[in-house]
């Protein structure tokens, strides 16, 4: 079997791959030297990596053909050593891979940077792994036995960094709109590492490649022309065919400057190499060097083969601190993260398992599970030499012939419960055109991306009737997306914790689902500290399902009775605790530092502190922190100028006020220094905000309900009256704008430099001005907006609103009546109360009376010029004149209810003065008539 | 041959046609003239791997998968219904297809809202029924019956324009393959030849306006063309058409890549705007496809061949730009208005050279719209 292995000098040499070449280029090309010359340099590339010393095993990014020949070559040659082009300072976490669940990526962090542009924060860089990866597979090797070595020659993520372009950001994944599962968002903006990534940077070359072969995706290409052949080929054939497809990419399909990123990594790589092996006494047949199929080509590298002594220095790191953990990973992230075409990653684990059952390989797992008592015998690969694989087409396993026919079915029946018409008469068609599509394409059988195509040609009409696509569910069925779980003992201390902490609720490291959770604290008292941690977890990681609040709330003061949750952990949700956890140790330390940075920060408001203090109130119970950041709220508060937050800070303050009251300790120091330092601050602000057309009236009646709402606080803590007096004077020179005018009166009102009538003259003065009746509706919004903090106005907001609906001419109340009603509607919390109190008080209570009601501000003129008269409704003056005539029933009911008194003389008045009955009596006269018919009348 | 203002596909490419035919080696599908693959080298054009000794033209721009996946569903048993947004090449392609499979592109059926049945199917010459009765020399085949009668390919062009029982006529020419005529007593039913099959077009944007029933769209693959976005294919598109238009009228006038290059730019500007606005008021609301493009090319070369000097000049194709796309007054002029100053002057600024008579022409345009 190791012959079949041994290809430093084999059958195929490389003299009759050379001259095949040159034939080649004899036969398509006219100035055959020029090809002839490029074939040399091919065929030169494969010879010398095929001759290196140290063993080179060129290999795919998630290939795999390059998996299942690591294995063969992992079982055969069993190296000593193994050197992996990985970043170096990664190698720490391949133990901790035992735990986790694949696909998980290695990940290094970095919070904080130095040495690198402050615009690429934080910095993140992710390694994905999967079983099918080469490089998983020579590291569960590795990890097997003991006796083995497992190097990283890579550059470290530092260099990652260091190397890049420092006047564009580094690439990450751009996500768009299609990718609308959350799976492939798994690695966030981080920066990947691929191990083996051959797509071809120059993009006419890689556009002419796909041309050429009639293909959209690359994926496609390294499928059927690499893939495909070399999968079931000796492994000294797969290794002579990477070696060309890789020397044929480096030096045709790169650009300069990717060529140069390669080069300079190898340099790098061999640099470590020649040091590694020099420390250790393995000679360098015993050892494996496992990289991308590019870096197998010595191109202008100096250092490149052991038979260089050069060396190269990369330079030191920066001191930025990175921190190193896994994250789950998955299919659909893989793909984003690198530019595959949607489902490739997917299509390549079913031809892993394809692969491993065909020829009855048993791969290497890094798992706690006991190994296999009794191995499984490989059987040998087929003896395909380069000649053959090059010549010729590709040989199927058996399993590949009726491959089609599954999906074609399996497809239809997917389509069918995703709510597509979709009989068998569409399977035949799909098979059809299928087979139709590959022939078109010049290809033996159809590739899994021409029954994609066929299913959606045949399938998709128009617009999906479900939630998936003909195509979505195409890749699903070939293999659908996996997402990894970082086990338990390779995660960090805080996410161990949480799960810790998440335990007597039933959720573990294993649960890979949505967990509802019901909370009753009645019964279960202990579980509210579950339920602080999920608050503290869902404040932390929000926009994620990671803990979801399905019934109860958090509020200052409140002690919640029940709770339900959807908590998860898993996937995306584990993604996100898992990035809490480069930033602290416990959960709650995190958040102690986010509080803090929100507060602390350069960017830090008064609202954002205040914000951070009361999250801290609910969320922690550390008073001295709530102390340290209510302080610095003051600080920010003195500095701040303008009253752009004014609304927020006063109901945020009004609610710690409210709360604090109620507890035994009563307002702690800071927040009554606050109150009194935003009295003063705010009615020095006063005169600027309102001559500042940039201020809004709601931001100005905030500033005058924090300074009104809580003046006796401020007022025992020091601060003087005058000293808003003076400002609200003053304010009144400088503002012209009729909502602002309309604030500052009711203010004036409220520290008596206006009295009641005063402000209504106001009014009325803007109301009869011909020119300035435009205008009320706006000046009357101005002192409605005042209720917030002077309820007191109430009545007078009423009158002058009814005033507005009676006077007003309709080009004027029309348009303002939608305005009115949205503008109310958006301060139903503490404008409206008031507002309603006082017009349910003053509106008559029954449509009836309306007709006859007088608006008490109308009737109070009405009183000095005409004699008090009860005024009756039509119904009652009907009723009283009827009682009157027939006093009987009324006395016997007196004296029953031994009532003693006299009638009075009653008038008989008539019904109404126009002597026409009331229209309710017209409507509905047969009460009366009954009573009438009763009396005998 | 007769002088024809437009001639159809299979007259245009005849000799292409003829010589694909004489060296086409692969097998064809029932009485298909091409094979499919060399369908596909006439629509897309050759390539070296293709083994031909003549280089053949690409005729229709856009990603090759789509041309394959209509072809082999016009191979198969269903029709054909390719979808897309006014002005990406949906009838040419269609055209193009039934020029190379059928050799004839003319048997169309224009579906609008007064299409009725007897379009699909078959007509009386009232005459001849008036003089000799009902028979087969007094029926008129419409165009999708002639195309059954001679095996080919027959085109339905905007098959949502029609109602939907109109559209319903064409599942049993569809799924039965054959039409009945009950007037007749004998000799009364079509039945198709191999080889027909029908190609039909639909606007997206018609969408819902009539919509295929369940049956109909059983019978139909969809093929759904996108709005050519790449700027390296719409390039190829415009310099195509525009070749095309000029060859047709005789014209030496060329198209100056700069110019071609501002043209493209500012229709990949206009469509980020749109694709950013919020409503429907903020953006124009004319297609912003490649075939508006064109338009604009074309109103532009001839306004410069017959009132202008000739060449075609920055000026004359902001003009035309804005007369083209500016349909509804005020709306559109306030978004183009918007538009023109915020992007396209910046570009003015940041390029210079046509750019500048480019701005100057679109806000003279305006003014006059104004």
């Amino acid at each position: 079997m190791s012959d079949a292995l041994d290809d430093a000098v084999g059958p195929e040499a490389p003299d009759p791959l050379l001259e095949q070449l040159r034939a080649i280029a004899a036969a398509f090309t006219e100035d055959e030297a020029d090809l002839a010359r490029l074939f040399d340099t091919l065929a030169a590339d494969v010879d010398r990596a095929r001759r290196e010393p140290l063993p080179i095993f060129p290999v795919i990014h998630h290939s795999p053909a390059s998996a299942v020949h690591m294995v063969r070559w992992l079982r055969e040659r069993r190296p000593k050593l193994v050197f992996i082009e990985m970043c170096e300072d990664l190698v720490g976490l391949v133990p901790d891979l035992r735990d986790c669940t694949l696909p998980v990526a290695l990940q290094a962090f970095a919070g904080e940077v130095e040495g690198h542009p402050a615009s690429w924060t934080p910095l993140s860089v992710v390694a994905p792994l999967t079983e099918f990866s080469a490089e998983y597979q020579a590291m569960a090797y590795a990890l097997q036995d003991p006796e083995v070595e497992l190097v990283f020659v890579d550059r470290s993520v530092d260099h990652v960094f260091q190397w890049a372009d420092r006047t564009s950001d580094p690439e990450t994944p751009v996500h768009d709109d299609e990718d609308d599962d959350e799976e492939a968002r798994l690695h966030g903006s981080a920066v990947g590492i691929e191990l083996g990534g051959i797509e071809p940077t120059f993009r006419d070359f890689h556009d002419l490649l796909l041309a050429n072969a009639r293909m959209t995706h690359f994926e496609e290409w390294t499928s059927l022309y690499v893939e495909e052949p070399t999968i079931g080929a000796n492994t000294a054939t797969y290794r002579a065919i990477l070696f060309l497809v890789g020397s044929l990419f480096r030096r045709l399909g790169s650009t300069p400057h990717a060529r140069e990123e390669i080069r300079r990594r190898d340099r790098l790589m061999w640099t470590r190499i020649k040091g590694e092996l020099a420390k250790r006494s393995v000679p360098p047949e015993e050892c494996v060097f496992v990289c991308g199929a590019a870096h197998a080509v010595e191109d202008g590298c100096p250092e490149w083969g052991l038979a260089s002594e050069a060396l190269y220095d990369p330079g030191e790191p920066t001191d930025t601190r990175w921190l190193y953990g896994f994250i789950p990973s998955s299919y659909a992230a893989i793909e984003l993260q690198f530019g595959h075409a949607r489902g490739a990653v997917a299509m390549a684990e079913s031809r892993w398992k394809k692969a491993l059952s065909t020829w009855n390989l048993e791969p290497y797992t890094i798992s706690r599970k006991p190994p296999r008592t009794k191995p499984k015998v490989a059987k040998p690969p087929m003896q395909l030499s380069l000649d053959m694989v090059l010549t010729g087409p590709p040989r199927l396993a058996d399993a590949d012939a009726a491959e089609l026919l599954g999906w074609v079915t399996g497809i239809v029946q997917a389509a069918r419960k995703n709510r597509y018409l979709a009989s068998t008469a569409d399977a035949i068609a799909i098979y059809e055109t299928s087979i139709l599509l590959a022939r078109m394409r010049s290809r033996k059988r159809p590739s899994p991306f021409d029954f994609i195509d066929a299913a959606e040609t045949c399938l998709e009409k128009g617009r999906p009737p479900g939630r998936r696509s003909v195509r979505q569910l195409c890749n699903r069925m070939l293999g659908g997306d996996r997402v990894g779980q970082v086990g338990y003992d390779s995660l960090p201390p805080l996410v161990q914790d949480v799960y810790d902490r998440l335990a007597p609720l039933g959720i573990t490291a294993q649960t890979r689902r949505i967990t509802r959770v019901l909370l009753d604290f009645t019964q279960e008292p202990e579980k509210r500290r579950c339920s602080r941690l999920l608050w503290r977890l869902s404040w932390l990681t929000p926009g994620t399902r990671v803990a979801r609040p399905i019934m109860g709330e958090l509020k200052l003061g409140m002690e919640p009775r029940q709770e339900s949750w959807d908590v998860g952990l898993h996937g995306a949700e584990q993604r996100a605790v898992i990035q809490l956890a480069f930033e602290g140790v416990t959960v709650e330390q995190v958040l102690e530092k986010r509080l803090s940075a929100d507060t602390f920060g350069q960017e830090a408001k008064t609202v954002t502190a205040l914000r951070a203090v009361e999250g801290s109130l609910i969320l922690l119970d550390n008073p001295r922190l709530s102390e340290a950041l209510g302080r610095r709220s003051i600080e920010l508060l003195d500095a701040e100028v303008g009253a752009d937050d004014a609304e927020e800070i006063f109901a945020t303050v009004r609610r710690l006020v409210a709360h604090f009251r109620t507890t035994a300790d009563g307002l702690p120091g800071w927040l009554q220094d606050f109150v009194a330092t935003g009295y003063a601050h705010y009615s020095t602000q006063l005169p600027e905000g309102f001559a500042d057309r940039g201020t809004r009236p709601e931001q100005l009646a905030a500033m005058l309900a924090f300074v009104f709402t809580l003046e006796s606080l401020a007022l025992a803590m020091g601060c003087s009256r005058s000293q808003l007096v003076i400002a609200i004077e003053l304010a009144g020179t400088q503002t012209a704008e009729p909502e602002k005018k309309g604030l500052l009166w009711a203010a004036e009102w409220l520290v008596q430099l206006r009295d009641e009538d005063e402000l209504r003259r106001a009014f009325a003065d803007v109301l009869e001005h011909p020119l300035g009746r435009q205008a009320y509706p706006r000046y009357l919004s101005g002192l409605l907006a005042a209720l917030s903090f002077a309820p007191r106005i109430a009545p007078l907001g009423v009158e002058l609103l009814g005033r507005a609906f009676a006077e007003l001419p309709d080009r004027v109340l029309l348009p303002w009546m939608p305005a009115l009603l949205t503008s109310l509607r958006d301060r139903q919390g503490d404008v409206l109360p008031a507002l309603f109190k006082e017009v349910t008080r003053t509106l008559p209570r029954s449509l009836a009376a309306l007709d006859t009601w007088v608006p008490p501000w109308d009737q109070a003129t009405d009183t000095a010029e005409t004699p008090s008269t009860p005024v009756r409704s039509e119904a009652a003056t009907a009723g009283r004149t009827l009682v009157g005539a027939h006093p009987e029933a009324t006395d016997a009911w007196a004296r029953a209810v031994g009532a003693a008194g006299s009638w009075g003389e009653v008038p008989v008045e008539a019904p109404s003065e126009t002597g026409e009955p009331h229209p309710l009596l017209v409507a509905h006269p047969d009460a009366l008539q009954s009573w009438s018919r009763l009396l005998g009348r | 041959m007769t002088e024809r203002l437009r001639a159809p596909a299979e007259v245009k490419y005849a000799e292409e046609l003829e010589w694909l035919a004489a060296h086409d080696t692969g097998r064809r599908p029932f009485s298909w003239r091409l094979s499919p693959r060399m369908v596909r080298v006439f629509v897309l054009g050759s390539r070296p791997q293709d083994g031909l000794d003549r280089e053949i033209p690409q005729k229709w721009y856009g990603h090759p998968a789509l041309v394959e996946k209509a072809i082999v569903t016009l191979a198969s048993d269903r029709g054909l219904l390719l979808i897309g947004d006014p002005g990406t090449g949906k009838s040419w392609l269609a055209e193009l297809l039934a020029a190379a499979i059928s050799g004839d592109s003319t048997r169309v059926v224009q579906g609008t809202a007064g299409t009725a049945e007897d379009h699909i199917k078959y007509a009386w010459n009232v005459a001849e029924v008036i003089g000799k009765g009902q028979s087969r020399e007094s029926l008129i085949p419409s165009p999708i019956m002639s195309s059954m009668q001679d095996g080919v390919i027959g085109r339905f062009e905007e098959l949502t324009r029609c109602t939907s029982d109109v559209q319903d006529a064409l599942i049993s020419i569809l799924s039965e393959k054959y039409v009945t005529i009950p007037e007749l007593d004998d000799d009364n039913v079509v039945f198709a030849k191999p080889g027909f099959n029908i190609i039909a077009t639909a606007n997206s944007r018609d969408r819902g306006v009539n919509d295929l029933s369940s049956a109909l769209k059983r019978r139909f693959n969809f093929v759904q063309i996108p709005v050519v976005t790449n700027r390296r294919s719409e390039k190829q598109i415009v310099e195509f058409r525009v070749k095309d238009l000029l060859a047709r009228n005789a014209f030496d006038v060329e198209m100056p890549t700069a110019l071609l290059d501002v043209l493209l730019q500012t229709f990949a500007d206009l469509r980020v705007a749109a694709q950013n606005a919020s409503s429907d008021d903020e953006r124009l609301e004319s297609a912003l496809s490649t075939a508006e493009q064109i338009g604009v090319v074309e109103d532009a070369v001839l306004h410069g061949q017959f009132f202008g000097d000739l060449a075609l000049e920055p000026r004359a194709l902001a003009t035309s730009l804005v007369g083209t796309l500016v349909r509804r007054i005020p709306e559109d002029l306030t978004v183009m208005n918007r538009f023109w100053h915020a992007v396209v002057e910046k570009r003015a600024k940041e390029h210079g050279g046509p750019w500048e008579d480019f701005l100057q022409g679109g806000k003279d345009a305006m003014e006059l719209h104004r």
